[in-house]
């Protein structure tokens, strides 16, 4: 371990032995071969994903009846709400879904971390869930071509209109 | 796309900390995919607190967003505890936030890398090997303990620098290398 310390005296600048590089040597050809192993085994999950995401879908519309249910109250259903979201818009892409990544990241963003209940509209929320149902129960892949961008394109619109309304 | 140099992989120790099920299995099998066969997974911080002194992973993939403790609170224990079994450890955060405020906050608690959801069996591997060709020095000033926040962008001993400062100051572009990182 190398420390050196800045003439000013404000902080040291700590340099390590390199104990990974030993550990995976140089390195020899490229990873082409290993990548292709490992992305095979993500399209083999792809299957494993769509019942996975299918609790999530029922999680999301739980936590927005929960959130309807009690309007003056519903903060803790808003943030299962936002974790659920969070979970899809972290997975979706993997699995050749970028269009639930998508919406599910605009509905991490309408919703805010942490979420404000004063801030939102329970309509705006309902209109991305049911997005995304629909995207996983058409099995919408990809970019979801015009079909996609449509939707996209609806959810932004409603959006714009309710943080206009916040202001 | 270039393709990266390959690492044998297969005497790393890694730690996985997710509190989502589905994401250890795929981190799991995307690493065995890529040789790496020691990996232990963990739901929960206290308990990847405790993995840190018995399994002694080399890496550590950790979930940012998690419904008890989260990532963050993590990192810093792990910087920054009297009994922290290793303040040095490569910690890549798991994360779908991309605000650079937030990654701002992340940087300041001491992450190594981010490795950005959804993930690919490409961007895993690529994070991997950054920490392996490109391992950051540690900075300890009174005001923070963790990797360079500035790598790629070191000065000269010219008077006083940064460094030290407040982290908003001084963490270089991190939208950039997130940007960067993404397109990659």
């Amino acid at each position: 371990m190398k420390v050196t310390k800045h003439p000013s005296g404000e902080y040291e600048i700590i340099e390590l032995p390199n104990t990974l590089k030993e550990k995976v040597g140089d390195g020899d050809g490229i990873a082409a071969a290993r990548l292709a192993a490992a992305e095979a085994e993500i399209e083999a999950l792809a299957q494993d994903y769509l019942s996975w995401v299918q609790l999530d879908l029922v999680r999301l519309r739980d936590a927005l009846r929960a959130a309807q249910a009690s309007p003056d109250d519903n903060a803790v259903y808003l943030e299962a709400l936002y974790t659920t979201a969070h979970d899809m818009r972290g997975q979706g892409g993997s699995f050749g879904y970028p269009l639930v990544t998508n919406i599910a990241g605009a509905l991490c963003r309408y919703l805010g971390h942490p979420v404000d209940p004063a801030k939102i509209d329970l309509e705006v929320c309902a209109i991305h869930v049911d997005a995304l149902h629909a995207v996983i129960q058409n099995r919408i892949d990809g970019d979801g071509g015009a079909t996609g961008a449509k939707m996209l394109e609806g959810i932004e619109r409603v959006v714009g209109k309710s943080l206009a309304g916040r202001a | 796309m270039h393709n990266p140099r390959y690492y044998n992989l297969r005497h790393l120790k890694i730690l996985l900390l997710d509190d989502n099920r589905f994401m250890l299995q795929l981190f799991r099998r995307i690493l065995s995919a890529l040789g790496i066969k020691d990996v232990e997974d963990v739901m929960d911080a206290e308990e990847a607190y405790e993995a840190l002194k018995h399994f002694k992973p080399d890496i550590v993939l950790c979930d940012w967003h998690m419904a008890s403790v989260d990532g963050l609170q993590f990192v810093r224990k792990v910087r920054t505890a009297p009994d922290s079994p290793n303040t040095f450890l490569p910690i890549i955060m798991v994360t779908s936030f991309s605000e650079p405020d937030l990654i701002h906050k992340a940087r300041d608690a001491g992450v190594t890398e981010f490795l950005v959801k959804p993930v690919s069996a490409r961007s895993v591997y690529l994070r991997i090997a950054e920490v392996i060709e490109r391992p950051r020095p540690f900075i300890r000033s009174g005001k923070y303990f963790g990797p360079d926040r500035r790598r790629g962008k070191r000065r000269e001993f010219k008077g006083s620098d940064r460094r030290s400062e407040d982290a908003d100051t001084y963490i270089e572009s991190a939208e950039e290398r997130i940007a960067r990182l993404k397109s990659r």
